[in-house]
């Protein structure tokens, strides 16, 4: 995790967080009060995204504002609201406590808002409000007075309407005023004499160790008293034992004295404190007038026409993906072909030109092809998020993903996976519950990505030669649905043993739909977008260049004397991940045209390096799936992504245009005989190899993904791991299933 | 989840327009403190505004907001019809 800590943060800056609830337009309001030169990051240890920049127009230039993660409380009950918490106590690691909060509140909502904002206010923190979408409240016939709201608080309060950039430039001003007043310790919303006194005391404890002063200490520790103990030890980090032990005294001898439920008392206390504040505050217009949001609704989480439109956006989605990101990739394949014939023409023959080309030219080639789709599901998501139909996306879908112990917002990460299981695995960052997030992360590689097309051409087309372009269809269209039942029924699984806990509550808030501004939606598919590049980019990019080793050694120069041997090793390596179909084709023999003895030597060489050794080490494994040492050789290859099965192949069968199915390839595969006469590629063998690359976890790039987003090696070893076995298992089953039904000859 | 309270209707039994005093809320101690942070307090005033095409879940509109429930944790809202 780099970026975590704010170097530019010397003590002489003035640091404020900026607070608020999800959908009360924060977001919009820290781009607005920032500009664009962001630093984006993690916060220490966590996916949570971090986001830090300088407030524009403020005198001293040395203001600096912190993006916290939305949350309707500080009850650390999920990760975003422990963070939230940490950040405002200065528990964060690496982030010292602010100086002034910046609290946004959505106008046309200001109870539940609030509820947020007076668990800050406790902390005695300056303060500014923001009362944001002051014009949505005003079409909705509410009558919000500013003056009172600053009275009751005791805070400036300053009308904004984000999207327009209305009264941010009154902030800091505002910010100058609240950091120059005085700091009260006047309790907000006062509780009964019994708590204040258990608060107090524990307030004393952390103190002491140094997790709070006086200022903070009394908010503290009713976060702390509110932080229902079920869920202490599994988002939150251990307190430290003597804080630990006040927090369990202080709640035994509070439900002695009558507080036995006391995380709803402090709510319900809270909420009543403040219905009695905003009588005053806010008036209701008499006649309810339906707003926008709610015609839109009608329409679109109708039974009939919301069902409809879902599947509208969500085929339109795709289908924009395949149709924008093939031009973009083939560009990116292009170059990529160009750039190793430029190395191989400049650079003298060697491991080196071999290395630079093969290996690192090919491995980065196999991170940057992914960019285009990643960018554009990234779009789509950040889209859906921003207009406010991602939730109606949760609320239509949850009925079905309820079934399988998950939540409705598990939908459209899985269903993005369709598409490419790296963004569909980043997507899964709006699950709040870890274990829940973890399933989903764990069964989206088993729905059919688009890499893994290319392989079900080839084997479709050899297992029915013959057979109309329907049955074809049909039987890839069983493919897929297949891997979203089995994606189902292994979450399922995995919520009784690994992940085992309750169905996640839904409890979820439709926001009112909005027009996306353009700018932040841009800077989240780019930030997105280049953390993948960075971060997972550089794991693929060693395995892309041991792959090249052990293809490239042992090498003996005298199988091939032609320089296009390794070239045409190195395309089949290089060819793209995320292949719709012909984008395998296109890459392998365009540069080149290579001579039947290049490839003929490319086939020998590939025998006799470690790749070729390590197929025939693995031979007696795969024998009772079906597979010869060449098909485990495509096997080894195809790790880093599962297209390379195909290019491999053309290798070893001696065949250039490889990506074509209907090809000579396919003649060669299926004329390709065993020793004792049988042929390799039997229709169950096929089959066979049909149901392994559709379970095995052949893409180096969603365990790089998993590897980032779950924090720890263990899960994409787990990953691995379970796919492997499901695999190796199934593929055996079919293998012999098939045999007997005479299909093995 | 708490079954329903005997004797008294809860947010589930609720039809489409219907408007309700919450009286009381029940459930596991996580969904009753995250429906109680989020407004759901004895006392405000709830709408059905839609049930999900699937039949499940609910979208009530309470505090000037959309919140979205499934059945069973409805269930645990009791409430007083206006």
């Amino acid at each position: 995790m780099t970026q975590t800590v704010a170097t530019s943060a010397g003590p002489r800056f003035t640091r404020v967080a900026v607070a608020g609830n999800p959908n009360s337009g924060k977001t919009t309001i820290f781009n607005g009060l920032t500009g664009m030169r962001l630093k984006v990051g993690n916060y220490a240890g966590v996916t949570v995204e971090r986001r830090e920049g300088r407030l524009r127009g403020d005198p001293t230039g040395r203001t600096l504002l912190v993006d916290m993660p939305g949350t309707y409380s500080l009850a650390a009950r999920s990760l975003d609201e422990r963070i939230a918490r940490d950040v405002l106590l200065g528990w964060q690691p690496g982030e010292p406590p602010p100086d002034a909060v910046i609290v946004v509140l959505d106008a046309s909502n200001l109870e539940r808002n609030l509820y947020l904002a007076t668990q800050i206010l406790d902390l005695n923190l300056p303060v500014v409000f923001l009362c944001n979408m002051m014009d949505i409240a005003r079409q909705r016939g509410l009558t919000i007075s500013l003056s009172r709201l600053a009275k009751a608080f005791g805070v400036p309060v300053i009308p904004t309407i984000g999207n327009k950039s209305e009264g941010l430039d009154d902030i800091a001003p505002a910010l100058q005023e609240a950091l120059a007043g005085p700091v009260s310790l006047r309790p907000f919303c006062p509780m009964p004499e019994a708590i204040e006194q258990h608060a107090a005391q524990l307030g004393r404890v952390l103190v002491r160790h140094r997790l709070a002063d006086a200022r903070t200490a009394r908010g503290a520790a009713l976060l702390l008293l509110l932080r229902p103990s079920q869920v202490e030890h599994e988002i939150d980090e251990p307190l430290p034992v003597e804080v630990d032990q006040a927090l369990h005294v202080a709640r035994v001898a509070l439900a002695v004295a009558g507080f036995d439920d006391l995380s709803s008392y402090l709510v319900q206390r809270r909420y009543e404190w403040l219905d009695e504040r905003l009588a005053s505050v806010i008036r209701y217009a008499l006649v309810r007038r339906e707003h926008l949001s709610d015609r839109i609704d009608h329409v679109l989480t109708h039974k009939v026409f919301g069902l409809v439109a879902f599947a509208l956006v969500m085929f339109g989605m795709f289908a924009s993906i395949f149709w924008l990101a093939e031009p973009a990739m083939g560009l990116v394949e292009t170059v990529v072909s160009w750039l190793q014939s430029l190395v191989h023409a400049k650079l003298p023959e060697g491991a080196l030109s071999d290395l630079l080309a093969d290996g690192i030219v090919a491995g980065v080639g196999n991170i940057v092809v992914f960019f285009p789709q990643i960018c554009l599901l990234f779009l789509f998501i950040a889209l859906l998020e921003d207009t406010g139909y991602m939730a109606r996306a949760a609320f239509l879908m949850d009925r079905i993903m309820r079934g399988v112990g998950l939540h409705g917002k598990s939908f459209i990460p899985l269903l993005s996976s369709m598409a490419c299981t790296v963004p569909g695995i980043m997507a899964t960052r709006t699950i709040e519950n870890r274990r829940d997030r973890l399933a989903t992360i764990l069964v989206a590689p088993l729905i059919a990505c688009s890499a893994r097309l290319p392989v079900y051409f080839i084997l479709i087309a050899l297992i029915f030669p013959s057979e109309s372009v329907w049955t074809k269809a049909g039987v890839l269209a069983a493919i897929y649905l297949a891997g979203i039942l089995l994606a189902l029924g292994i979450a399922t699984l995995l919520k009784k043993t690994v992940l085992r806990g309750p169905t996640p509550m839904f409890v979820m808030e439709l926001p009112p739909y909005r027009l996306p501004d353009p700018w932040p939606v841009v800077r989240v598919v780019w930030d997105r977008g280049r953390s993948f590049l960075v971060r997972a980019g550089t794991f693929i990019l060693a395995a892309s260049v041991l792959l090249w080793a052990i293809f490239y050694w042992p090498h003996s120069s005298d199988l091939s004397p032609a320089p296009e041997t390794h070239e045409m090793l190195s395309q089949a390596l290089a060819a793209p991940p995320a292949g719709q179909g012909g984008a395998v084709a296109e890459s392998l023999p365009q540069t080149l045209a290579p001579k039947p003895q290049a490839l003929a030597a490319a086939s020998r060489q590939l025998e006799y390096s470690l790749a070729g050794r390590l197929g025939k080490l693995i031979e007696p494994a795969i024998r009772p799936l079906g597979y010869d040492w060449r098909i485990g050789v495509a096997i080894i290859a195809s790790f880093t992504a599962r297209e390379i099965f195909v290019s491999t192949m053309g290798i070893v069968y001696s065949v250039d245009d490889a990506g074509n199915g209907s090809g000579v390839l396919r003649t060669r595969m299926q004329a390709a005989v065993r020793p004792d006469g049988s042929p390799v590629f039997s229709k169950a063998t096929c089959l066979s190899l049909l149901v392994f690359y559709s379970l095995a976890m052949q893409c180096v790039s969603t365990l790089a993904v998993t590897w980032r987003e779950s924090g720890s090696w263990r899960w994409p070893a787990f990953l691995w791991g379970y796919m492997a076995v499901l695999a190796y298992g199934a593929a055996f089953v079919t293998y012999h299933i098939a045999a007997a039904f005479g299909l093995a000859a | 989840m708490k079954a329903n309270v005997v004797g008294s209707s809860t947010l589930a039994d609720m039809t489409i327009g219907m408007h309700a005093r919450v009286s009381k809320v029940h459930g596991q101690p996580a969904l009753r403190h995250r429906l109680l942070e989020m407004g759901m307090t004895p006392g405000c005033c709830v709408r059905l505004v839609r049930v999900a095409p699937l039949g499940d879940p609910l979208d009530f509109e309470l505090r000037g907001y959309h919140l979205s429930l499934r059945r069973d944790e409805a269930r645990n809202v009791v409430v007083e019809e206006l």
